[in-house]
């Protein structure tokens, strides 16, 4: 696999980092303490779980608003509601999921807005310089023409990818990045597993072509 | 799914995976197939290398976007967090929560309810610049945790409706007269014990609700074009309101009730 495109290795690598899934930091047990404490209007409980999920919150916002400001105003909101409504999270879900599902609902709210006030889409700082620690960002090479290659290939992926609705890049985020099953996508989408399953064919095989084309 | 990955069972073909075999090899990979299914997989990828290929380029793709999320999260500053926003938003909501005052004979809009039903909390809360109407409310015959309600010494019955802009902490007549609000402005302790109604309000920038600590300041009342919401207690602890805004480059629309 590693040798079609280039090696992809050290990805796994950055996964580790504390803004992957399960943070590390806090048990399951751990958390459920946490979400009863900060129901009982406990803000340093809520603070902590704050600081564990608003990075992957952010994300899932800025795949829908692709702006720095909405995204945060996104989570931000969310996490205010969802701290006045923690009494009655059930725990039926992840607590993940279910903020995820506030922030999904307040982003595509939002975009709507912005839409219907002719707002332009303000693109992330592309131009922000990432060390160059995976085979995306041309690490393991120093073929100036592999590089290259690399890049184009890169670029390609992503508009692929920024094409994709939001319906279909969030489901893939949700399932690539936070490693959630169908199920919990489905939760976190409002929609069924079927149709989960569905758009996460639909992104992996735009995916695919646009790797296709770049082989051929 | 090593060995036997490795051991074909079947004889290698050439023919393109289906759809339903992929979508297969999909849940195989995402750990969602059931054992069946998990067992027919393994056969299809010891028999098919368009199988294999499928799965690596699945399993390529899905670390593609692993990668393009953290290198996203990474252009975040180190010690980014938005919990003080988060907080301040909380604190704002808890304030609004308890400046919910009833209206009596009719249903009462909090601010928060105005705010959602608007432009969300935050959009409201977080907007630059509010009007708003008041008039005196009619129904001041009932009594308030034992006190006795009289608009009349404040407001004259007839009063007009009087669009209100608050500006800071000082409320500012728009199109009215400035000494008469100021006059009876319902926030300063002259006015304290009485109930006012808020008709309507816009909001086009930031707002910010201020509660006060005395427990005699005023309720508002508030609706919006009789067309309201539930109806609530106000919380002792923060039972005054001020609206205050900042910067409204233009003239408000005065809002008919």
């Amino acid at each position: 696999m590693t040798s079609r495109v280039g090696s992809v290795g050290s990805v796994r690598e950055v996964s580790a980092l504390n803004w992957g899934r399960g943070d590390g930091s806090i048990s399951r047990s751990r958390e459920g303490d946490l979400i009863h404490k900060a129901a009982n209007g406990d803000k340093d409980a809520y603070r902590q779980i704050v600081e564990r999920h608003q990075r992957r919150l952010f994300l899932s916002a800025f795949e829908i608003l692709r702006n720095r400001e909405d995204a945060e105003d996104v989570v931000q909101e969310a996490l205010a509601r969802s701290f006045f409504s923690l009494k009655s999270f059930r725990g039926g879900s992840s607590l993940s999921t279910w903020l995820q599902r506030i922030v999904f609902n307040l982003a595509i709210d939002m975009k709507r807005r912005v839409r219907r006030r002719g707002g332009e889409p303000v693109i992330f700082e592309e131009g922000v310089t990432v060390a160059a620690d995976s085979a995306f960002d041309g690490g393991g090479s120093d073929n100036p023409e592999a590089l290259l290659r690399q890049k184009e290939h890169r670029e390609r992926m992503m508009r692929v990818l920024d094409d994709l609705s939001d319906e279909h890049r969030q489901t893939i985020i949700l399932r690539e990045f936070e490693g959630l099953s169908y199920d919990e996508i489905a939760r976190a989408t409002g929609v069924s597993s079927g149709t989960v399953m569905s758009r996460l064919f639909y992104a992996r095989k735009k995916l695919q072509s646009a790797l296709a084309e770049m082989r051929s | 799914m090593g060995e036997e990955m490795k051991k074909p069972l079947l004889n290698e073909t050439s023919k393109p995976l289906s759809e339903k075999e992929e979508q297969l090899l999909m849940r195989f990979q995402d750990g969602e197939a059931s054992w069946r299914e998990q067992w027919t997989a393994r056969r299809l990828i010891s028999a098919r290398s368009e199988a294999r290929d499928f799965l690596a380029d699945v399993g390529f793709c899905g670390e593609f976007v692993q990668w393009r999320a953290h290198r996203m999260l990474r252009q975040l500053p180190p010690v980014w967090t938005l919990f003080t926003e988060v907080q301040r938003n909380i604190d704002k909501q808890e304030c609004v929560r308890k400046v919910v005052i009833p209206m009596k004979g009719r249903w009462a809009l909090s601010a928060e309810m105005i705010a959602r039903a608007g432009w969300g909390v935050t959009g409201a809360l977080t907007a630059a610049s509010v009007m708003i109407l008041m008039t005196p409310i009619g129904v001041h015959q009932g009594k308030r945790e034992g006190e006795d309600i009289s608009s009349r010494d404040i407001y004259p019955q007839n009063i007009p409706l009087t669009p209100v802009y608050f500006e800071s902490s000082k409320p500012r007549v728009v199109g009215g007269s400035e000494t008469r609000i100021n006059s009876s402005y319902p926030f300063k302790s002259s006015a304290v014990g009485e109930q006012y109604g808020i008709t309507w309000f816009s909001s086009g920038g930031k707002m910010q609700v201020i509660g006060g600590r005395s427990p005699n300041s005023p309720v508002l009342w508030v609706s919006r074009n009789g067309r309201v919401s539930r109806r609530a207690s106000p919380t002792p602890d923060i039972p005054s309101a001020v609206f205050a805004s900042e910067k409204r480059e233009s003239q408000p629309e005065l809002l008919s009730r």
